[in-house]
Formats: structure tokens, sequence, C-alpha cells
């Protein structure tokens, strides 16, 4: 009787684990496949199945593309726009969204709300009063241009974090007024510090999202100055010929920064998800 | 959009500069990385000779160019010279963002007449000059050498080869030749199994039409529209007939790579296609040469002339041009950079490189030198060229027939509507949308 219960739960156990394990594959075969092209010669990224082994590797695309193109600059803008971006959003949202979540003011909720409703407007209705203003203000071209109407937070992030912030016990944070302490503290003090987890993962997100942006960047930016590094692929993808052994090589370098932004926050993603508030 | 204030050019010399007596940047934009080393290599030497003026290049792909391009039009921020292209140009004519070159071409002399005449008037209207030829194009059967020598064929055999609507001609004859199933057993043998096709004769890719129907369109006697800037006429017999050959091509006679592969705006270029062995010619344009170039090994394609139709030959003729942008606040400068740009020094640098066919004809054989120094042979597109064309059409309905076009004939080539239906559909709309 119990060796078959035990038997059952081994069956099971393994079911879920194959599942598991294909939806992994799934997710990563794009970005080994794109690995795998980039180290192909020229010639052979087309001829061959995109599974067959990159053997002979070559370095060479990498080389060309590091090479002949403004790789070095492309990733080091997209690490100035995601970076600062990410800043400013981490903070500017932090602030938002305690105040949208513990403190009152008279219309409160209502701004809240309404400024949640913005994100039903797509991006592409926007797109143009947002390239006049900024031309107005002289901005066209430049890293505060493309920085700016991200920076200050997005509904997104400060919904994300105010809902965490509803997690925390009130009572947490009365023990700290009745010690004395102000908004501020309590915010930096008490409310922070138990919030690691999901600033982590909002920079994380944040830092993607834009390092993946490519149409405000395209509207706003020129010269070769400011462009970033999704511009600099989608513009080797010329409309007459795609030089597909550089645009993965490209790809694969562009990828590298967020499998490292990634490994160093994933502890905190998983637990933001998996925790609430108190142990 | 509003008016926008057309600069009235200032006079004449070349030296003196016009602005603040400090340097004036220009901005040049373009969609094509392949020919921006030699354009970039060549404006370095006019910065030489205009130390008043610099450039800075503005490179986009050709989706990123127009939405980039249109947005700063609105916001009146646009390049000062930019390339021009025919679908988007008779909008642009109209809404007055294209500087007339036509008092600028008289005041300074400029001989015109090395260009193409077939290229240079489709960019005037009412006696205005809009742009000046920067290269051309035209379609061609491209072909990989080792899929005809192991069907037993010579490029020679690709000659002189004619379609039908009825039987499909010797053109058919020779795509079945070329047509192999997963037995090794080709389209023309007992026992071809078209259900496994491992390669088929032909690859087409077109989304407006230019590198497939309207060529079979030109050579069955069909006009696309009765005049330039006139009303579409694609729901005739003879192009009708032209749209359902394409079709056939696919689902009857089966020596054309299926439409669930091919069928933009998703399916791999066609130079990958041909590339991966999954076909072993193409319709495609003289702008993928270099693409070919990249994908296959050396030696391993040619290009040969498109099949004759009923009516003879033909194949679709199209060129850019370069444009100043009307709200240019440096109109003198912008002026210059353009008769650079479409100098015949310029032009013949950039074929050099085999980057494009150059706007002035008599470069023609520079290009056709730097491809034969790589072993193929370009002259097919230069005969095209000089024989029965068409231009793309100009129509201020461009917008709409690009969008319908794509989707109504995707569904066209999967069998899913009749040629008639899709022409009459296609026809009717965009009618609808000239005003």
């Amino acid at each position: 009787m119990k060796r078959t219960q035990l038997k059952r739960t081994q069956l099971k156990r393994s079911a879920l684990y194959l599942a598991l394990l294909m939806g992994a594959a799934v997710a990563v075969a794009p970005y080994l496949m794109t690995l795998n092209s980039a180290l192909k010669e020229p010639s052979r990224v087309l001829t061959t199945p995109a599974w067959e082994p990159a053997f002979p590797a070559t370095l060479g695309n990498f080389a060309k593309v590091w090479s002949e193109y403004d790789m070095a600059g492309f990733l080091l803008h997209s690490l100035v726009y995601a970076g600062a971006v990410t800043i400013g959003q981490v903070v500017f949202s932090t602030m938002a969204a305690y105040a949208f979540g513990r403190m009152s003011f008279p219309g409160r909720d209502a701004l809240f709300w309404g400024y949640l409703a913005t994100m039903m407007v797509p991006q592409i209705v926007t797109l143009v009063p947002l390239f006049l203003i900024m031309r107005e203000l002289g901005l066209i071209d430049t890293y505060l241009g493309l920085i700016l109407p991200t920076a200050f937070g997005t509904p997104y992030g400060i919904f994300l974090v105010r809902q965490y912030f509803r997690t925390i016990p009130r009572d947490l944070e009365s023990a700290a007024r009745i010690d004395g302490g102000g908004t501020w503290t309590v915010l930096t003090r008490v409310v922070l510090p138990l919030s690691r987890p999901i600033l982590a993962t909002l920079a994380t997100i944040t830092f993607i999202t834009t390092w993946n942006t490519l149409l405000w960047p395209l509207i706003i930016t020129n010269g070769d100055a400011v462009r970033v590094v999704t511009l600099g692929i989608s513009a080797l993808k010329g409309q007459y010929s795609s030089q597909y052994h550089l645009i993965l090589a490209a790809a694969a370098l562009a990828l590298l920064p967020l499998v490292v932004i990634f490994l160093l926050f994933q502890r905190h993603i998983v637990r933001s998800i998996a925790l609430t508030g108190l142990k | 959009m509003a008016a926008l204030l057309t600069v009235a050019a200032c006079g004449g010399g070349s030296d003196d500069s016009g602005s603040s007596g400090g340097v004036v940047t220009l901005r040049y934009a373009m969609w094509d990385e392949v020919q921006k080393p030699p354009i970039e290599q060549s404006i370095r030497e006019f910065e030489k000779a205009h130390p008043n003026i610099k450039v800075q290049i503005e490179l986009n792909s050709w989706n990123d160019y127009w939405s980039k391009l249109q947005t700063q039009l609105v916001g009146r921020s646009a390049p000062d010279v930019f390339w021009d292209h025919v679908s988007y140009f008779p909008k642009f004519g109209k809404e007055g963002v294209l500087t007339d070159l036509a008092p600028l071409i008289a005041q300074d002399k400029v001989d015109t007449s090395g260009y193409d005449p077939k290229l240079a008037e489709g960019w005037k209207v009412d006696g205005k000059v809009y742009g000046l030829p920067k290269d051309w194009d035209t379609i061609g059967l491209f072909y990989s050498a080792k899929a005809l020598k192991d069907a037993g064929l010579t490029p020679a055999d690709l000659d002189g080869l004619t379609w039908n609507p009825t039987d499909g001609g010797t053109f058919v004859k020779t795509l079945r030749k070329l047509t192999v199933d997963e037995n090794g057993k080709r389209a023309d043998e007992p026992g071809f199994d078209p259900g496994k096709v491992k390669q088929y004769g032909l690859a087409m890719q077109a989304p407006t039409g230019q590198q497939d129907w309207w060529n079979f369109a030109l050579q069955n006697g069909c006009e696309l529209q009765d005049k330039p800037w006139g009303r579409w006429t694609i729901d005739q017999p003879a192009c009708v007939q032209a749209i359902q050959f394409v079709q056939d091509l696919r689902l009857k006679y089966h020596v054309a790579v299926p439409a669930t592969v091919t069928n933009p705006p998703n399916g791999p270029s066609l130079d990958q296609v041909v590339g991966r062995g999954e076909a072993a010619t193409a319709m495609d344009g003289s702008w993928m040469l270099r693409a070919f170039d990249t994908a296959l090994p050396d030696g391993g394609f040619g290009v040969a002339d498109l099949p004759a139709g009923p009516v003879g030959r033909g194949s679709v003729y199209n060129g850019l041009t370069e444009a100043i942008y009307s709200g240019t606040k440096h109109p003198k400068e912008a002026w210059e950079l353009l008769k650079w740009l479409t100098s015949e020094k310029h032009q013949k640098a950039v074929a050099q490189a085999g980057a494009v066919w150059p706007g002035i004809s008599s470069l023609n054989d520079v290009f056709a030198e730097a491809w034969k120094a790589k072993g193929v042979d370009v002259t097919g597109f230069k005969k095209a060229a000089e024989g029965t064309t068409m231009g793309y059409p100009l129509t201020e309905a461009a917008d709409t027939y690009n969008v319908k076009a794509l989707d109504i004939f995707n569904q066209v080539w999967l069998g899913q509507m009749t040629a008639q239906d899709a022409a009459k559909k296609i026809n009717d709309e965009a009618n609808a949308a000239i005003k």
C-alpha cells in the first residue's frame, strides 16, 4: 500500500520535473541558438540548420561587429540610458508608492487611479506630442531627452511597489512613529529595508525594459554620439540585405549585460514573489 | 500636417559661407548599411572641399527610417538631405516637405542629361523637380550554381525561357527539373511526391508585387494604372492572369516555395531560402546582390534574365533619389551636398564598391566590372533596364495599396482567395483612396 503511494508520488514528481525541464528548454533555446549561430562562419549561418553546432567555431563575427561598428559605444550609451532611468525609477517610484499606499491626502485615490489609467494609452499616441515637447526644450539628440520621459517613475513601477508596501504591517510603522520617527525616517529605516526584494525586482525589470527599448530612442536621437544598442542592431538589418551573422553576434553582445544584471538580482526576485511582509 | 514654409534658396557661389560664419552641420539620412562605407568615404572628400560644412550620416533600417522621418517631418526637424522612394514621394510632394530643385538646377546650370530620363521623369510634377537620381534597380532571376549543376543544366539554359497562362511554357518545364522531392525524384520524373519537396525550383517574395507579379503583368500586356497618377486597373484580365500565374507556380505546378514559408513580412529573405538550398532560383531585385554574395559560397550564384511572357520581356525598373527637406535651415549647403551626391565622382565611388547601380547611366559599366571581378555577371539587370520596363506606379494611394496588397495577396498565395476577387478588392479600395 505504502509502496504504491511512494511510487505514485515519485511518478508525479518525475512528470512535473519533465514538464518544467521542457518549459526551461523552450525559454532558453532562442538564446542558445543566437549564441551558437553567432559563432559560425558567415556562409554557414544560413546554409546549416540552426541547431548544428558551430564547428569550426569562429570569433570573427564578434571581431567584425566590434571593429566595424561602434558596438562599444552603443553598449556604453545603453548602459548610461538604462542606468539613469533605473536609478530615477527606483527613487521616485518608492516615494510615490509610499505616498499613494500609506499617506492620506485629499484626492489620493482619484489621483492614483487616474495616473494608473495612463497605462491604457498606447505609447504611439503620445509619441508625437512628447517629441514636440522635447523639441521645444531643445533636448533632441541628447541623453536628457532620452531619459526624462521615464526617469520619474511609471504607473507600472509605482503600482508594483505600492502593492508591496501595503503588505507591510502598519504596526511596524506605528512603533517607529511612537519612537518619534517622521515620515522620512519611517520610509528609509523601516519600510525600505523590508522592501529590498521588490526594489530589486523593479530595478531589474526597469533596466531590462529600458535596455530593450527601440521606439523612443529611434525618434529622439539622430547621431552616433547617443545611439543605443537596439538602434545599432536595427540598423544592421538593412532593408535589402540582412547580414545575419553580424546581427546575431551583436545580439549576443547586447544580451550579456542583461544576463549579468539578472544573476546579480535573481535571488531577490524569487523572494519578492515568494514572501510577503512578515516571516 | 502644418503647411511648411518653403525656403527660398539663396545665390550661387560655393565658397562664401552664407551662415553665421561658423561651420554648418548637415544631417543626411539613409537606410542601407551596405552602402554606408563607400558613401561615408566620399563625403569625407566633400568635407575637405567644403571646410565650412560637416555632414552627419543618420542610418536606420527601412522600417525605422520611414516612421522616424515622418515623425520628424511633423516635428519640423527632418534631416537636411535624405533618400526618397517612389512610394512615399507623392505624399511628400503634396505636403510640401521637399525642396523644388528646378530653380537651383537652372541657376547653377547643372547638367541633368547624364541621368536616365526614365528615372528622372517620375520625380517631376508640374515643372517642379523633387529629387535627382541616386541609383536604380531591376528584377532578375538569381540562381544557385550548385542546384543548376545537380539538375544537369547550365546557366545558358535559363536564357530565353517563356511562360504562358495555360501550361506555364518552358519556364515551368525548367523549374520542374529544378524541383526535387525527399527521395531525389524531380518534378518531371514519375513517382515525384509534391507533398514532400526538398528543393523548389523558384522562390518569390514581394510585399507589393515589385519582385513577382508586376513583372509577369508587364510581360502579359497588363497596365497597373490607366496613366501615371491615375486610377488603378489591376482588375483587367491581363493583370488577373499574371496574379493567377504566381498562384499556379505554387499551388498548381508545385515548383515554387509555398507561401507559408515566403509570405512577407515574416518570411526569410530569398537569399536565405536559396542559401539553405530550399530553392534553386529566386526572382529578386539587383539591390540583393550583396546579400546573395554573403549567403552563398564564392562563385556559388549568378543572375539570369526573367522569362518572357505572351507579349515579350519586361521588368519593373525603379530608382531612389536624393532629396532636400524644404524646412532645412541651410538650403545653400544642402544643395552643395546634393550636387556632390548626384555627381559623377561620388556615384562612381559607390558603384566601384558594388553597392548599387548608379543614377548616372554612363557609370553602369563601373558597377558591372566590380561584380565581374567577383565572378558574377550582372549585366542582365542592365539589359532589363534597357528593354521593356515598368516604373513603380505613381499614385497618391500608395499607403492604401501597400497595406491592402500585403494582406490580400498573401491570402491568394495561400490559396484562400481567387486572383479575380483579390484584384477587384484591392483595385476598388486603392481607387477609393484617391482624392
